[in-house]
C-alpha cells in the first residue's frame, strides 16, 4: 500500500529541465507532506525549573516531536543523500553550526552538520543547561553550561544518522543532528520544503528521516545541471 | 722364502679375498645409502622415503622465506635510512669535513683564541685574588686604627687608612668586573669550538648507526643467500658441525614430564618445524609504509603451517610475554611427545570434524586449504567462494588431509596426545586453577562456571574446583592468626585441610586457604511439600526441560537406557515423589494479609530488578525440542538468564500464592542457603508480585497426564531392590513388612545415627547401667550428671523412634512400598548431592572422581556399542550429549536395570559441552613442583574471593563489574533509573576508588540505610551477608580498583575563604537543581516532587562526606564524569576562567578542590552557614560553626 503510493509519487514527479551544464549543479528538491489528521502538539510543564516556568508564563512550551504546518506539510524532517556519493570526499566547512538553548528548548530542533565541523552550543538562558549528546559512533559528551551566553564548541568524528541531544536538567529538551560526510542535506521548515543543491550527476538514494515516523528512502537519477523534484509523504503508523 | 707346510683350510683364500672385496663394496654402498637416506629423508620425495625428515623440508622452506624477509628488511632499512637523510647527512659530513680542513687556520685560530682567553682569565683571576687579599688587609688595618683611637674618625691615621682601604676596594671591584668579562670570553670561545666539533661528531654518529643496520642485514642476507655457503654447511655428514638445517630443541627444565616412570625435564623439538613461531607480524603502520614503497612484507600469521607464528604472542612464546618459549617450551601447554621429530608420532591431533575444501599444491605435492575469495576474509559465515576450478577441490576433514600429507595415524599409546586448539585452554588449569578471569582462558572460565552451576562437582569430586591458595607457615604464626590474616572462616580452613578442632602448626607446613566454598546447587527439598504438589513434582521429574527449558536439573528418565520402559519409569518417578513428600516438613503458609494485584505485580517485577537474575519468557515454553533453542541458548543473554534464578514463566503451575508470598518476604526462612536475596518488599508489594507469579501457568504442564504407576510393577521393582540384600523368597515375604526398613527416614539426623549403628542404643543402655551402678557406689555427682544426661538422650531417641514407628505404621501399604523404593532410587540417582533431602544427610555422592580424568587411559573408557572415534574427548562429548548412550543395544541382554548407567542428561548446547570438555580434560594427574604452580599473591587471593562472591550474588545481573554484565543497568539508563557501573575497563570507574570502604560495607550489609537515590524503582537487595563476606567484597573492590586500603580520611581545606568559594561555585553551577541537599531538591522536600520529575534528580550530597572519596572526586569525577560512568547525567563543566573567572583567580584546579571540599562539608557540622551572594568577585569569608 505504502509502497505503491511511493511508486506513484516517483512516477508522477515532474521533470524540470535546466540548461545549465556546469558540473555538480544538479539539484533535488521537494516537499514533505503529512497524511491524515495532524496530531496536536502537547504543552510541556516547565515547573521543574522556576527559571523556565518564568520564561513560559505566557506562551507555553510545546512538544516538538511532531510539528505539522498549517498547509499540511511536516516540519523537522531531515532529508539527505544516503548513498550514491561513495568515494567522493568533501571539505569540512570551517564555519560552525549553531545550536542554541533558549527558553529551555533547543533551536533548531533538527539540523545537519558535517563530520568534524564545529558545533557551537550556546546557552541563552539564565539557568543551567547541560548538553548531553549520545552518539553511538562518536564520543559521548555531556557539558554543563551554568552561565548565560556561554558557548561550547564540539565536533563529531564519525557520521551518524541521527545523534540525539538531551538536557538532563530539563528532561523535555531534545534535539537531533544528522552527522554527514557530504554537504547534501536539508531540513524541512515551516513550508515542509527541502532542497539538495549542487549535486553531481548520478543516481542516488535520498532518505527522509523523522524522529517519530522513521525513515523513507527513494531512488533518483539526476543528470548534469538537472533539477528534479522528489516528494515524501509521512503518515501515522497504524496502531 | 721358506716353504711353509700347506695348512689345511676349509676355505679358499683367494675366493675369500673376493668375498672380502664384495662385502666391502656392499658395506660401503650401504654406508653411503645410510648417509644419503639420513640426509635426504625429508626432501627427496622421489626416493619414496617420505616423512621421517619432514622437518628438513620445513626448515628449508623457512630459510627461503626468511631470506626473502631479510632482503625485504634490508631494502626497507635502506629506504628508511635514506628517508632519515643518510645521503644528506653523508653530504653534510663531507662538507663539514671539507670546511674544517679548508679552514684549518680557523680551527687553529679558534684554539688559539681559547688558549689566549684562558691565559688572560688566569692572569686576571690571579691578580684579583691577590688584590682582594690586600683589600681585606687594608680593612683590618683601618679597623685596628679606629679602635686604637677610640673610634675617632677624625684622627689622620685613621682617615688615611680608611682612604687606602676604600681605594683598594674600588680597585678590587674593577678587577672583579674584568675577571667576569674574561670568564665569559673564555666560555664563548669554548662554545664556538664545541659547536663546530660537536656537529661533526653528531653527524658521524648518525651515519654509523644507519650504516650498521644495513650492514648487519646485508651480511646475514648474503650468508643465507650464498648457495655455496649453504651447500657446504649443510652437506651430508659435515652438516653436524655448523649446518643451518639441524635438530633444535628447547629444554624447559622447570617443567617436567614422565618418561618410563622417571621425571625428566621437557625437551621440546617442536621448533624444528615451527620455526616461525616467534616471528612478529608487521605493525599496521609498517605494512602501510611498505605498501607505499612497494616493498613486500612477510606476514607470519598467514603462512601455511608449520611456519605460522603463534596467534597469541602477547601471552605466549614472546620474550616479554608471561610464558616465554625459552622457559616454558611448547608441550607444557600443547602436550604431545616432546622429543619426537615426526609429525604423526609427536601426537598431532586433528581439529575440526567438518569438511573443508582442499586443493593439491603442485610444487610441494601437499594438500592445502583452497583459497577463498578476498571479500570472504571478514565474514567466515559466508559460503566459501573457491577461486580455483571446482574440479580440483576435494572436501576433506583435517584428519583426512593429514593422512594424505603426513601419513598421519593416531598414536594410541601416547598418554598426552597434543591438545587440539579447540581444547588447548584445558592446560591452563593445572597451574591457574585458583584464578578466574584468565586472559586467553575464556572457554575455561565459562566451563568452570558452568560446572559450578550445573553442580557436576557435587556428584563427581573435582579437586580442581576446590580452589585455594597455599600458605607456608612461618615462625610465630598460629592458626587463629592465619585465619584472621586471610580473613577466612576457620571451619572452612579446617575442612579443606582435614584439620581437627585444635590445630597446631609447624614451621614450613603447607596450609591451604580456601578461596571459595561451593554449596549444593539445587534447592532444598526439606520443606518441598509446602511449596508444590506431588502432581507437578512427577511431571517435573519426568522431564524437567519440558517445564523449564533452561533448567540445570538433568533428566533421568526417557533416556537411551530407559525410554523403552515407560511403565517402569512412572513407578520410579512416583516412588521418588512419594518419598520426598512423605519425609518433607510441612510448614503452613497462610493467606497473605492483603489482597494482591497481579497487574501491579507484573510492573514491580519489571521495575525492582528481578530480571537481573530471572527471566519470564513465554518463548522458552513453546519450544518442543531443546535443539531448536540453539540460537537462543548460544547467546550471552541466555547464559546470563540461566546463570542465577530459574525462569519464572509457568511458576504458578509449581508453587501457590501463599508460598510465593512467604518466599518473597523472606527467602531464607524456606531455604537458609538460597541465593535469592531479600528485596525488602512491603506486604502489598509482596502480595502483588506473588499474585502475578502465581497466575503464570504452564498450560502444557497443567494439562499433561503421566502414565499411572502400576501396582504390580511397584511390587516387582520393590522386590528387585530387596533382593540386593535378601534371598528371593525372603524378599517376596519382606515386601509385606517394610516398616523397619523405612522408619529411619522419619527421624532426624541425630537419631538416624542409631539406625546406621544399630548396636549403639544397646551399648548406651549398658553404659547407663554401669554409670548408675557407679553412682550407687560412689555417690559422685559428676557421674550422676553424666548418667542423667545419657538417660535423657536415650529417652529422647526412643521417643523419636517410637514416633517414627507410629508414622510408618499409620501409612498405607502402597505408600510404604513407595517410600522404600523411593529411598533406594534417590540413593541410586544421587539426588541428595544437589538437594537437601531428609534421610540422606550423610550419604556419599555417587559420581566417579574426575580430578585426574584428563589423564585417564582411553582403554579404561567403556564405549559400549556406540560408533564414535575412540578418544578421550569424543567419549566425554558423547557422555555429555547422551549420558546413557553407552548402554545402547545391551539393555535386557546383559544388564539388570540396577546395573544401567545413571548419569542424568543435562540440557546443554554444543558450545557448553565444549566448555565443560575443556575443563574436565584439563583435570590431569600432572604433578607440579612448587616452582611450576602459580602462587597467588595476597592481593590476588582477595580479588579471587571477591570475584567468587560477585558471581555467587550475581552482582553483574544489575551492575557492570570488571566490564561485564549490567543487563538491568542497560534497561534503566535511558530513564535515569539505572544501577551504577561498579568497575569497568581500566580507564573507567572503580568502585574502590569512588566510595569509602566503611560506607560500602554498611551499604552492602543494609542497603536501605545508605540510599542516595531513594526514588529508584530498582532495589539493591539485602543479601544477608556476614561481616566477613561483606568485607570480602569491600576488599575486592579496593584491591581490584587499586585504591588505597585501608582508607584514610582526606585532608579537607577548611579555610573559610576556600569553602566560601566552593559554595559560590556550588550555587553558580546550580548543583542543587538536580542534587538533593538536606533532603530537599529545588527547595522542595523530596516527597512533594512529582513522580515524573524524580528520575532527573541526582544523589543526595548531604551524604557525600560519608560516602565518597575526595581523591576520586577531585581527580576523576569532576574532571570527566563520562569517562567514569558512561551515559551519566552529570555534566562536565569547564572549570577555570570559562565559567567563573572571578572565583579563585579562575584557577580550574583550585575551583574543583573548593567545590569538592564544600560538598564534603554538607551535612556535617562544618557546613558553611551563610549564603554568599553569587556575583561578589571575592567571597566574604564566613566563619564555620564551632565544633561541639
Amino acid at each position: 500500500m505504502k509502497l505503491s503510493k511511493l511508486l506513484m509519487v516517483v512516477v508522477v514527479s515532474v521533470l524540470v529541465t535546466t540548461v545549465s551544464h556546469a558540473a555538480d549543479s544538479a539539484s533535488v528538491s521537494g516537499k514533505i507532506t503529512f497524511d491524515g489528521k495532524p496530531p496536536k502538539q502537547k504543552k510541556i510543564p516547565t515547573d521543574a525549573d522556576p527559571k523556565c516556568a518564568e520564561m513560559h508564563a505566557d506562551s507555553p512550551l510545546l512538544n516538538e516531536e511532531v510539528v505539522v504546518n498549517a498547509d499540511g506539510t511536516l516540519k523537522n524532517v531531515f532529508v539527505y543523500v544516503k548513498s550514491g556519493l561513495e568515494g567522493k570526499t568533501y571539505d569540512t566547512p570551517k564555519t560552525p553550526v549553531e545550536l542554541t538553548q533558549t527558553g529551555c528548548h533547543y533551536v533548531p530542533h533538527v539540523f545537519g552538520m558535517m563530520v568534524k565541523q564545529p558545533l557551537e552550543i550556546i546557552n541563552s538562558d539564565d539557568t543551567l543547561h547541560n548538553i548531553h549528546a549520545m552518539p553511538a559512533k562518536s564520543k559521548e559528551f555531556n557539558v554543563g553550561q551554568p552561565n548565560k551566553d556561554m558557548k561550547t564548541v564540539r565536533t563529531f568524528a564519525e557520521p551518524e544518522i541521527m545523534v540525539h541531544f538531551k538536557c538532563d536538567v530539563h528532561p523535555w529538551m531534545s534535539a537531533y543532528v544528522g552527522v554527514m560526510t557530504n554537504p547534501f542535506y536539508s531540513v524541512s521548515g515551516d513550508d515542509g520544503a527541502f532542497s539538495l543543491k549542487g549535486l553531481p550527476a548520478g543516481e542516488y538514494q535520498v532518505a527522509a528521516w523523522h524522529e517519530k515516523y522513521g525513515e523513507q528512502v527513494q531512488k533518483i537519477k539526476v543528470g548534469d545541471g538537472e533539477a528534479k523534484t522528489l516528494d515524501f509523504k509521512f503518515s501515522k503508523p497504524a496502531e | 722364502m721358506r716353504n711353509q707346510p700347506e695348512t689345511l683350510h676349509e676355505y679358499n683364500i683367494p675366493r675369500l679375498h673376493w668375498w672380502f672385496l664384495l662385502s666391502g663394496f656392499v658395506f660401503l654402498l650401504s654406508l653411503v645409502l645410510m648417509i644419503w637416506v639420513d640426509y635426504s629423508g625429508g626432501y627427496a620425495p622421489w626416493l619414496a622415503l617420505h616423512g621421517d625428515r619432514e622437518w628438513k623440508n620445513y626448515q628449508h622452506q623457512f630459510y627461503t622465506l626468511d631470506m626473502k624477509r631479510l632482503a625485504d628488511d634490508a631494502k626497507a632499512a635502506e629506504v628508511k635510512a635514506n628517508e632519515a637523510g643518510l645521503a644528506r647527512m653523508q653530504d653534510d659530513l663531507e662538507k663539514t669535513n671539507g670546511e674544517l680542513s679548508g679552514k684549518k687556520a680557523e680551527e687553529t685560530k679558534l684554539q688559539a683564541a681559547v688558549d689566549q682567553a684562558r691565559v688572560e682569565d688566569d692572569l686576571i683571576t690571579r691578580q684579583f685574588t691577590m688584590e682582594k687579599a690586600m683589600r681585606d688587609q687594608d680593612r683590618s688595618l683601618y679597623e685596628e686604627a679606629l679602635e686604637r683611637d677610640n673610634m675617632n674618625t677624625d684622627v689622620p691615621e685613621v682617615r688615611e687608612s680608611k682612604n687606602k682601604a676604600e681605594k683598594q676596594n674600588d680597585f678590587v671591584s674593577k678587577l672583579d668586573l674584568l675577571k667576569q668579562q674574561a670568564d665569559a670570553k673564555l666560555q664563548a670561545t669554548k662554545d664556538n669550538q664545541t659547536v663546530l666539533m660537536g656537529h661533526e661528531v653528531e653527524l658521524q654518529h648518525n651515519i654509523k648507526r644507519l650504516d650498521d643496520g644495513i650492514k648487519l642485514l646485508t651480511t646475514r642476507y648474503k650468508q643465507l643467500d650464498s648457495s655455496l655457503v649453504q651447500g657446504v654447511v649443510n652437506a651430508p655428514v659435515i652438516e653436524f658441525a655448523a649446518g643451518t638445517i639441524k635438530v633444535e630443541q628447547i629444554i624447559a627444565d622447570k617443567h617436567h614430564t614422565d618418561v618410563n616412570f622417571a621425571t625428566v625435564p621437557r625437551v621440546d623439538r617442536c621448533i624444528m618445524c615451527h620455526k616461525g613461531i616467534d616471528r612478529k607480524d608487521p605493525t599496521p603502520e609498517d605494512r602501510d609504509w611498505r605498501a607505499k614503497h612497494k616493498i613486500e612484507v612477510i606476514e607470519w600469521s598467514r603462512q601455511p603451517q608449520p611456519l605460522r607464528n603463534h596467534p597469541q604472542m602477547d601471552l605466549f612464546v614472546g620474550d616479554t610475554s608471561p610464558h616465554p618459549a625459552t622457559t616454558y617450551g611448547c608441550t607444557v601447554c600443547h602436550w604431545g611427545w616432546d622429543r619426537e621429530t615426526t609429525f604423526s608420532r609427536s601426537g598431532h591431533t586433528p581439529e575440526a570434524e567438518e569438511k573443508q575444501p582442499y586443493i593439491l599444491d603442485a610444487s610441494t605435492k601437499q594438500w592445502v586449504k583452497a583459497p577463498k575469495s578476498e571479500d570472504d576474509e571478514d565474514d567466515d559465515t559466508k559460503a566459501q567462494k573457491v577461486v580455483v576450478s571446482k574440479t580440483n577441490v576435494v572436501e576433506m576433514t583435517q584428519k583426512e588431509v593429514w593422512q594424505k600429507n603426513h601419513n598421519w595415524e593416531e598414536e594410541e599409546f601416547l598418554m598426552q596426545p597434543m591438545r587440539s586448539a579447540k581444547y588447548v585452554q584445558a592446560s591452563c588449569l593445572k597451574c591457574h586453577n585458583a584464578q578466574t578471569n584468565l586472559k586467553g582462558g575464556e572457554k575455561l572460565d565459562h566451563g568452570r562456571r558452568l560446572i559450578e552451576q550445573l553442580g557436576c562437582w557435587s556428584c563427581h569430586k573435582m579437586k580442581q574446583m576446590e580452589t585455594y591458595t597455599t600458605h607456608h607457615v612461618a615462625a610465630g604464626e598460629d592458626f587463629e592468626g592465619l585465619c584472621k590474616f586471610y580473613d577466612v572462616n576457620a571451619d572452612d580452613v579446617r575442612r579443606l585441610n582435614g584439620f581437627p578442632q585444635e590445630v597446631s602448626l609447624t614451621i614450613g607446613q603447607e596450609v591451604n586457604i580456601p578461596i571459595r566454598t561451593l554449596r549444593k546447587p539445587g534447592p532444598s527439598l526439606y520443606k518441598v511439600a509446602s511449596k508444590t504438589n506431588k502432581e507437578w513434582m512427577r511431571k517435573w521429574l519426568d522431564n524437567p526441560v519440558a517445564f523449564r527449558p533452561n533448567t540445570y536439573m538433568p533428566r533421568f528418565w526417557g533416556l537411551d537406557n530407559n525410554a523403552g520402559t515407560p511403565d517402569r519409569n512412572a513407578v520410579e518417578i512416583n516412588a521418588i515423589a512419594e518419598y520426598l513428600f512423605a519425609v518433607s516438613d510441612q510448614p503452613k503458609y497462610p493467606v497473605p494479609p492483603v489482597q494482591g494485584d497481579a497487574e501491579n505485580g507484573k510492573k514491580l517485577v519489571g521495575q525492582l530488578g528481578c530480571m537481573g537474575c530471572h527471566v519470564i519468557d513465554e518463548k522458552l515454553m513453546d519450544v518442543k525440542v531443546p535443539a531448536s533453542l540453539k540460537q537462543y541458548m548460544d547467546d550471552w543473554q541466555y547464559r546470563r538468564l540461566r546463570s542465577q534464578g530459574p525462569q519464572l514463566a509457568g511458576v504458578g503451575s509449581k508453587a501457590g500464592g501463599n508460598w510465593l508470598y512467604a518466599w518473597l518476604k523472606d527467602p531464607k526462612q524456606y531455604h537458609p542457603r538460597t541465593k535469592m536475596p531479600n528485596l525488602r518488599l512491603g506486604d502489598q508489594e509482596a502480595a502483588d508480585v506473588a499474585t502475578y507469579l502465581a497466575g503464570l501457568h504452564n498450560e502444557k504442564t497443567d494439562q499433561e497426564t503421566l502414565p499411572e504407576a502400576k501396582g504390580e510393577l511397584l511390587d516387582k521393582e520393590t522386590i528387585e531392590y530387596l533382593q540386593v540384600t535378601l534371598p528371593m523368597e525372603e524378599a517376596r515375604k519382606k515386601i509385606n513388612n517394610l516398616d523397619d526398613l523405612i522408619e529411619l527416614y522419619f527421624v532426624d539426623e541425630e537419631t538416624m545415627k542409631y539406625y546406621q549403628d544399630p548396636a549403639r542404643l544397646a551399648r548406651e543402655e549398658t553404659q547407663l547401667k554401669a554409670l548408675q551402678k557407679e553412682f550407687e557406689e560412689t555417690f559422685d555427682d559428676a557421674v550422676d550428671r553424666k548418667a542423667k544426661k545419657l538417660a535423657a538422650q536415650i529417652e529422647q531417641v526412643k521417643v523419636k523412634i517410637q514416633a517414627a514407628k507410629q508414622t510408618v505404621a499409620g501409612m498405607q501399604f502402597t505408600d510404604k512400598k513407595n517410600v522404600y523404593l523411593g529411598s533406594k532410587l534417590i540413593f541410586r540417582y544421587g539426588c541428595y548431592a544437589c538437594h537437601d533431602i531428609h534421610g540422606f544427610e550423610t550419604a556419599k555422592p555417587i559420581g566417579t572422581e574426575l580430578s585426574e580424568w584428563g589423564s585417564k587411559p582411553v582403554d579404561k573408557l567403556d564405549f559400549g556399542l556406540v560408533d564414535i572415534e575412540k578418544g578421550r574427548l569424543s567419549w566425554l562429548k558423547q557422555k555429555l550429549h547422551a549420558p546413557r548412550s553407552f548402554d545402547r543395544g545391551r539393555i535386557d541382554v546383559t544388564r539388570m536395570p540396577q546395573e544401567l548407567l545413571r548419569m542424568g542428561k543435562f540440557n546443554l548446547t554444543d558450545e557448553q559441552i565444549d566448555q565443560i570438555v575443556t575443563v574436565v580434560s584439563g583435570m590431569t594427574d600432572e604433578k607440579l613442583t612448587p616452582n611450576e604452580a602459580r602462587q597467588l599473591t595476597p592481593a590476588e587471593f582477595q580479588i579471587e574471593r571477591g570475584r567468587w562472591t560477585v558471581k555467587e550474588l550475581n552482582c553483574i545481573g544489575c551492575h557492570i563489574v570488571e566490564a561485564q554484565g549490567g543487563a538491568v543497568r542497560a534497561t534503566g539508563i535511558a530513564t535515569g533509573m539505572e544501577p551504577p557501573l561498579l568497575s569497568g575497563t581500566p580507564t573507567q570507574l572503580h568502585q574502590g576508588q569512588r566510595t569509602q570502604p566503611d560506607w560500602l560495607f554498611q551499604f552492602i550489609k543494609a542497603p536501605q540505610t545508605g540510599q542516595i537515590r531513594p526514588w529508584l524503582h530498582v532495589r539493591m537487595p539485602t543479601f544477608g551477608l556476614t561481616d566477613g563476606e561483606a568485607n570480602v567484597l569491600v576488599k575486592y573492590f579496593a584491591l581490584q580498583g587499586e585504591a588505597q586500603f585501608p582508607y584514610q580520611s582526606p585532608k579537607i581545606d577548611m579555610t573559610p575563604e576556600h569553602l566560601a568559594a566552593g559554595k559560590q561555585l556550588f550555587e553558580q553551577l546550580k548543583c542543587a537543581l538536580c542534587h538533593i541537599v538536606d533532603g530537599k531538591a529545588l527547595g522542595k522536600p523530596l516527597a512533594e516532587i512529582p513522580e515524573e520529575d524524580l528520575p532527573r534528580l541526582a544523589p543526595n550530597l548531604s551524604q557525600a562526606h560519608l560516602r565518597l572519596q575526595r581523591d576520586w572526586l577531585v581527580n576523576k569525577w569532576l574532571v570527566e564524569p563520562l569517562a567514569q560512568q558512561p551515559g551519566t547525567r552529570m555534566p562536565q563543566f569547564e572549570y577555570g576562567t570559562a565559567i567563573a573567572p572571578n572565583i579563585l583567580g579562575g584557577d580550574g584546579r583550585k575551583q574543583i578542590e573548593a567545590l569538592v571540599d564544600y560538598v564534603l562539608t554538607l551535612g556535617t557540622h562544618e557546613q558553611v552557614a551563610e549564603v554568599v551572594p553569587a556575583p561578589a568577585p571575592v567571597a566574604a569569608p564566613t566563619q564555620p560553626q564551632a565544633q561541639p
